[in-house]
């Protein structure tokens, strides 16, 4: 055996089923579960849905909204605490048995999506999903309908629904997901190809605009060498020159810097757009780290000689370097005094002691006047870089300004609208207002360290200068701000102004020109980018548009395999019908969207000269569903399934198409190995397949659900009289006498099994182990009822209520007038009562 | 037509390619898509983007070579 079987099932709380567990040992050829309207067998099946998948594909394949099915696993009549759960023995692929339980924790709620949640277990062990696969064996199908298990539900399903759900639910059987999300995973790749940033071809465009080209963008664009492109562009240029009256240089550098020169000179005549240039603002990084260490080293040495051996080191010095030194016996006349004799050597060895002492001082004044004058001259060349880091219009008068004609009126005329120009005005403001306040700060700073320079013998050790510069590192912090909050709003302006200006003076076109020219490398290698980019967008496309035809190939070809197996379950339900399944397919090679069922047409028994046409639109109901059936059993073959479940696969107005599907279709199932469960309300069906496949093993039970509370039992085929009272319950209430007499005759037999087998339960007890219900068969109730009724000693009303019962039943000699539907439901009634009270 | 009740084909039955062996048959060999389904199935799902990514750069950068080699010889 190479693919799972199902040994036994139980369960318990799950829908209909109550608190009590609930069991059945199944065959491994055909299991039959009989049962009438809302007895439980819709619940039986997507208990098993429930075990595999954790879900029910019903939620997701039909409820307008998921609300619906908020509470709808747990039996609704059963405490919150009671578990739910359904468990199945499962023989796996490897001979092993091994039990799936699967627990609900959490059932579907109101105003969430999301599904219910539950616990997995194999063997008592936690488990995944994955597990049902690699351990059992069991490969789940890609949702929405991953069990192999047939619901009417999903059966109709896929008539209804628009064609997008339709292909969706044909890729679930073809199984074709994963190329799906490959293809989605291609498609995902196309925004990720971001155009590269490319000024240089921007510019191209911009050169566009000059009529004078003797070679037009486009073959610029089309050169095959960057040789060939610099020739190209050498024309352009010469002949943008000639035009204008100007002899071309000699290479394309000295014609660019030509056609600059000349750009220059007719923007300055429009507008003076060279008051908008600037400077980068330079980096402050503050002190120097070891500035601190610097002037405390100073200070400390300061201290550690007197004021008076600092004031006289310079003296000193001077004195050790006179020409003339005194030695012991040689005293020589004092040049400062002009004392005769007083400069000895002793004097001599005096202020060599003096200066020893204070060299570390001398060592660490030149250091601080070092860091010192180092810093001041990175404060003078921050406060030049703030100069120039403001547009050159700010550092002219405004009568410069107005002479150069630079003013707002100017601009607001030439180009940009207001709100750009206020803008723009108020960031320079805000601009000027740091520059100013950071060239305060660094005059500040300055002044502080121009005074420690000038007495650092009286200098106190810098905490003035730290503040100082301390607010120097924040104006800079400022100005810095300032400026990139003025750049955007002056592009705005320049541009609109340049525009403008190139617009009035002819020369528009001729800056990019310019710095193309100037950088022609620069352009090819943005030629070459953007044709790489290019191809490589066309060649995902290529892909994409590969993987597409590609899929549809894979799709036609599983189709087809799948339309094969769909004829021959159709031949098999319907067989010689002039109307016939044809295939599944797609509507078109192109569309990967929409799936046709096609269906054949023939005026003939043969199928001959059949027109072709969608099933869903000539198919009856009827069709339709015997269509879903075969398409199922074609997805449980083909995904190799070991079992399926179904849940009354036929129609009960197509009992012209019972026998095929009881006689063919399960010997077609049992032939290809499949383990067939199948739930009727069919009750000749049921019993057609308990009698045709005894001889494979096939078992019978009956599904029953008397109330709410106890829920739905199962019981094997050997318990007649419940099915007997199961058969009889929907006849009870009809409004037609004839169907009430059947009725009614079905439970007299059943009163009649009932005090048959009180009776022979008595004897057997009594030691007749032979003792047998068919003992009494041919007699009369009235020989062994009283009997019966004798037995029914557990409350004084019981033999009353079965005598009244069988009388409600049994037509007086010429009655023709049937029970009434209330006197039906009350023997009824009684009589499972007392089924339950004595036999159960 | 027949009414095909038979289920199982005489004769062994040819080995079973799984999907993307059966895409892979109808994509050209050499092909970016071709190139991109070995990356996607090879590997960590999570990271199929980030391969196939890579794949695209590995398909282009031996015709960029050429191309440039051919810019070479040309200049």
């Amino acid at each position: 055996m190479t693919r799972p079987q199902l040994s036994r099932i139980e369960l318990q709380g799950f829908r209909s089923f109550g608190n009590a567990r609930q069991f059945i040992d199944l065959a491994y050829s055909v299991s039959a579960l009989w049962g009438g309207n809302s007895q439980g067998k819709t619940s039986f099946v997507e208990a098993l849905e429930f075990l595999f998948t954790g879900q029910i594909a019903r939620r997701e394949l039909l409820a307008s909204t998921k609300d619906e099915f908020a509470e709808a696993l747990r039996n609704a009549h059963i405490a919150p605490t009671h578990p739910v759960w359904v468990e199945a023995n499962i023989l796996c692929p490897d001979g092993q048995t091994r039990t799936l339980t699967r627990r609900l924790v959490e059932d579907y709620k109101r105003g969430s999506a999301a599904g219910c949640s539950s616990r997995l277990q194999i063997d008592g062990r936690v488990c995944t999903e994955d597990d049902i696969r690699d351990q059992l064996g069991l490969r789940l199908s890609h949702p929405p309908m991953r069990a192999p298990v047939l619901s009417q539900h999903t059966l109709g399903y896929l008539f209804s629904v628009s064609p997008k759900d339709r292909a969706a639910y044909f890729r679930a059987i073809l199984d074709t997901q994963e190329l799906e999300d490959f293809r989605i995973g291609v498609a995902a790749l196309q925004p990720l190809l971001k155009t590269p940033e490319l000024p240089a071809l921007d510019d191209l465009v911009s050169v566009e605009a000059i009529p004078e080209l003797s070679v037009s963008t486009r073959q610029l664009q089309k050169a095959e060498t960057q040789a060939a492109l610099e020739k190209s562009l050498v024309a352009n240029t010469s002949a943008l020159l000639t035009v204008i009256g100007i002899v071309p240089g000699a290479t394309l550098g000295d014609q660019a810097t030509q056609i600059e020169t000349e750009l220059l000179r007719r923007r300055a005549r429009t507008f003076p757009l060279d008051r908008f240039a600037r400077s980068v603002l330079i980096a402050w990084g503050g002190p120097p780290a070891t500035l601190a260490g610097i002037v405390e080293g100073f200070i400390s040495e300061r201290a550690k000689i007197d004021a008076e051996a600092r004031r006289l080191v310079n003296l000193f010095q001077a004195a050790l370097s006179l020409p003339h030194q005194p030695d012991e016996h040689d005293p020589v006349d004092c040049r400062l005094c002009g004392t005769p004799q007083t400069f000895t050597a002793r004097r001599v060895t005096y202020i060599r002691t003096q200066l020893a002492a204070a060299e570390s001082y001398t060592t660490a004044e030149a250091s601080v006047q070092t860091a010192l004058r180092n810093l001041d001259g990175r404060l003078e060349a921050l406060a030049q870089s703030v100069e120039r880091a403001c547009p050159k219009f700010m550092r002219e008068t405004s009568a410069s300004r107005r002479a150069a004609g630079f003013t707002v009126a100017q601009i607001a005329a030439i180009g940009p609208d207001a709100a750009v120009i206020r803008g723009w005005f108020d960031a320079v403001r805000r601009l000027s207002r740091a520059a100013r306040f950071t060239l305060r700060r660094i005059a500040t700073a300055r002044a502080e360290l121009a005074t420690a320079l000038s007495d650092l013998d009286q200098w106190s050790g810098g905490g003035s200068l730290a503040e100082a510069l301390l607010q120097v590192g924040g104006a800079h912090d400022h100005l810095e701000a300032c400026l990139s909050a003025y750049d955007g709003p002056a592009k705005e302006v320049g541009t609109a102004l340049k525009a403008a200006v190139d617009q009035s003076a002819n020369t528009k076109g001729w800056e990019a020109l310019v710095r193309i020219c100037r950088d022609p490398s620069g352009l090819w290698s943005a030629l070459a980018s953007a044709a790489a980019h290019t191809h490589k967008v066309k060649t995902l496309e290529k892909a994409l548009a590969d993987i597409d035809t590609a899929n549809g190939e894979v799709a036609d070809s599983k189709f087809a395999d799948l339309s094969d197996g769909i004829r021959r379950w159709w031949n098999l339900l319907r067989p010689n019908e002039a109307t016939y399944f044809d295939a599944v397919q797609r509507r078109s090679g192109k569309t990967r969207r929409t799936i046709d069922l096609k269906v054949g047409l023939s005026s003939s028994d043969d199928r001959s000269n059949a027109k072709i046409r969608d099933a869903i639109a000539v198919f009856s109901q009827s069709q339709l569903h015997c269509l879903g059936l075969a398409m199922f059993l074609a997805r449980a073959i083909q995904e190799n399934t070991g079992f399926i479940i179904l849940d009354d696969p036929v129609l009960t107005s197509d009992d012209d198409y019972r026998p095929n599907f009881v006689a063919s279709v399960i010997e077609g199932l049992l032939d290809a190995g499949l383990q067939v469960i199948i739930c009727t309300q069919d009750y000749k069906s049921w019993k057609d397949i308990g009698d045709r496949w005894a001889h494979r093993g096939a078992v019978q039970f009956q599904i029953i659900r008397n109330n709410g509370v106890i829920g739905t039992e199962i019981r094997s085929q050997n318990d007649n009289l419940a099915t007997m009272l199961a058969t009889a319950q929907p006849l009870i209430k009809s409004q037609d006498p004839s169907v009430r007499k059947e009725g009614a005759s079905r439970i007299r037999q059943a009163i009649e099994r009932f005090a048959k087998m009180i009776v022979v339960q008595e004897r057997q007890r009594n030691g007749e182990l032979l003792a047998s219900i068919t003992d009494y068969d041919g007699k009369n109730f009235s020989a062994y009822s009283q009997q019966a009724m004798n037995l029914l000693s557990k409350d004084p009303s019981h033999p009353g209520k079965l005598k009244a019962a069988h009388q409600y039943v049994t037509p007086g000699p010429h009655d023709d007038k049937p029970p009434s539907s209330s006197e039906l439901a009350f023997a009824c009634g009684d009589l499972k009562k007392l089924k339950k009270d004595y036999l159960d | 037509m027949t009414d095909g009740a038979e289920l199982d084909s005489d004769g062994p039955a040819p080995a079973k390619l799984n999907n993307t062996q059966r895409l892979r048959t109808h994509l050209a060999s050499g092909s970016l898509a071709a190139a991109l389904l070995t990356a996607w199935e090879k590997g960590d799902p999570a990271e199929a983007q980030a391969r196939m990514l890579a794949a695209m750069t590995r398909f282009h950068a031996p015709k960029q070579v050429a191309d440039d080699e051919t810019a070479a010889q040309q200049n």
